[in-house]
């Protein structure tokens, strides 16, 4: 190696510095994956696909699988819009499935969610229609069904806020770690060589 | 080109983890000191990069600067790429820790291939806008092949998969093209000396 090809020390610190920064300064920044979530309740079920950074992605498969055999229930696709929607087999209900929601937008991406029974199926969707219940006398039961099917309308938005904020936004600090951590994997590459070089006496080129 | 977890089968993962293994050994032998502060800046700059996402096309789609580590690092970007994809699934969960070695084959073969295809041209000054270009360009392109020949060989159509794919970076190829052009004459102007043969 000729030593006319060494880096001054002040152009490499000048381009480590400055070739990261503009990358920081440029469009605001999205982590790269699939996200899928789902909710419903009795037999409908509604979901949602979109990249990180809120694109929604279009005309995609869906598959929905038992959680624990992995046998295929069905399979959907989104519209244009991203969003999907089935209407679960009555087997599937009776059986209290956890199910399985995966996306796979066919260039090699793919995200999942777990959507389990409990959040579809009432606990006592056997019962009689409530509002013919609460018709005659004042059932404790049938008003609690109500008050359980609306609140879980109601908590529809809330639950697919929070399934958005589960997702970890990229943040200024572990683009910073992790360049340092390059940073410091290059010294201690250069401490091993250093060594090489002096229980040798010359670098290796 | 992040290939998410659960999608490859084993054999698959089996091969890329092989091939990455090979390169990063040769790339870390073919490292001198004198490299190493590039080696890590160009890594740096892929892992940052990564987040910069293009809202062109139909797909989810960002750069990645593959051609530009080829042209300026020729082996030593397979330890480049392995260190900044492995920091990206630890810090933003793109790809997977299994797929590590799969999508670091996917985007360190074609740095490989364009740097020693289009190495002679980028000395050549008179060459050196179009042959980086063309780095920049053929790099995005032919990963989207080798991420197209995974998915087939696991179970998605190839023709499918490579339509999808290399539809959603067309715009990639491009801006990277012109990335890597720029950049490779802005090094050439200020740093002439790590355009020279001697240094890859």
């Amino acid at each position: 190696m000729n030593s006319s090809h060494i880096l001054p020390p002040q152009k490499t610190v000048l381009l480590v510095a400055v070739l990261p920064l503009l990358f920081l300064v440029s469009p605001p920044a999205h982590a790269h994956k699939l996200n899928v979530f789902a909710w419903g309740s009795d037999r409908q079920i509604y979901g949602e696909t979109f990249f990180n950074g809120g694109r929604k992605a279009k005309n995609i498969t869906v598959q929905v699988q038992n959680a624990e055999s992995h046998s295929l229930v069905l399979t959907t696709q989104t519209n244009a819009l991203g969003e999907f929607q089935f209407t679960l087999p009555q087997q599937v209900v009776q059986q209290q499935l956890d199910l399985l929601v995966s996306a796979d937008s066919g260039d090699g991406h793919r995200g999942e969610w777990l959507l389990e029974a409990s959040e579809y199926l009432g606990p006592e969707s056997t019962t009689a229609d409530p509002s013919t219940a609460l018709m005659n006398t004042v059932d404790t039961a049938a008003v609690r069904e109500i008050v359980r099917q609306e609140l879980k309308r109601e908590l529809i938005p809330i639950k697919k806020d929070l399934a958005e904020r589960q997702e970890k936004k990229v943040r200024l600090q572990d683009i910073l770690g992790g360049i340092g951590c390059i940073i410091g994997l290059a010294g201690l590459l250069a401490w091993f060589q250093a060594k090489k070089k002096t229980s040798t006496g010359s670098y290796k080129t | 080109m992040h290939i998410s977890e659960g999608i490859l089968s084993v054999p698959i993962l089996i091969s890329g983890g092989l091939v990455t293994t090979l390169g990063t050994y040769i790339g870390l032998k073919k490292i001198d000191p004198e490299q190493i502060m590039p080696v890590a800046l160009l890594s740096s700059a892929f892992f940052v990069a990564g987040l910069v996402h293009v809202p062109l096309g139909p797909g989810s789609v960002h750069l990645m600067l593959i051609g530009l580590l080829g042209v300026m690092l020729g082996w030593a970007a397979f330890p480049a790429i392995l260190v900044a994809l492995f920091l990206q699934t630890l810090f933003f969960q793109f790809g997977g820790i299994a797929v590590l070695g799969v999508n670091t084959a996917i985007m360190a073969l074609p740095a490989l291939c364009c740097h020693y295809l289009t190495r002679p041209w980028i000395e050549n000054p008179k060459t050196r806008p179009a042959a980086a270009f063309i780095a920049g360009f053929l790099a995005i392109l032919l990963a989207s092949f080798i991420t197209s020949c995974a998915l087939a060989l696991t179970d998605t159509g190839f023709t499918a998969a490579a339509q999808l794919i290399i539809a959603a970076n067309i715009p990639i190829m491009i801006i990277e093209g012109c990335i890597t052009m720029f950049t490779v004459g802005f090094l050439a102007k200020v740093q002439p000396e790590i355009l020279y043969p001697e240094y890859a």
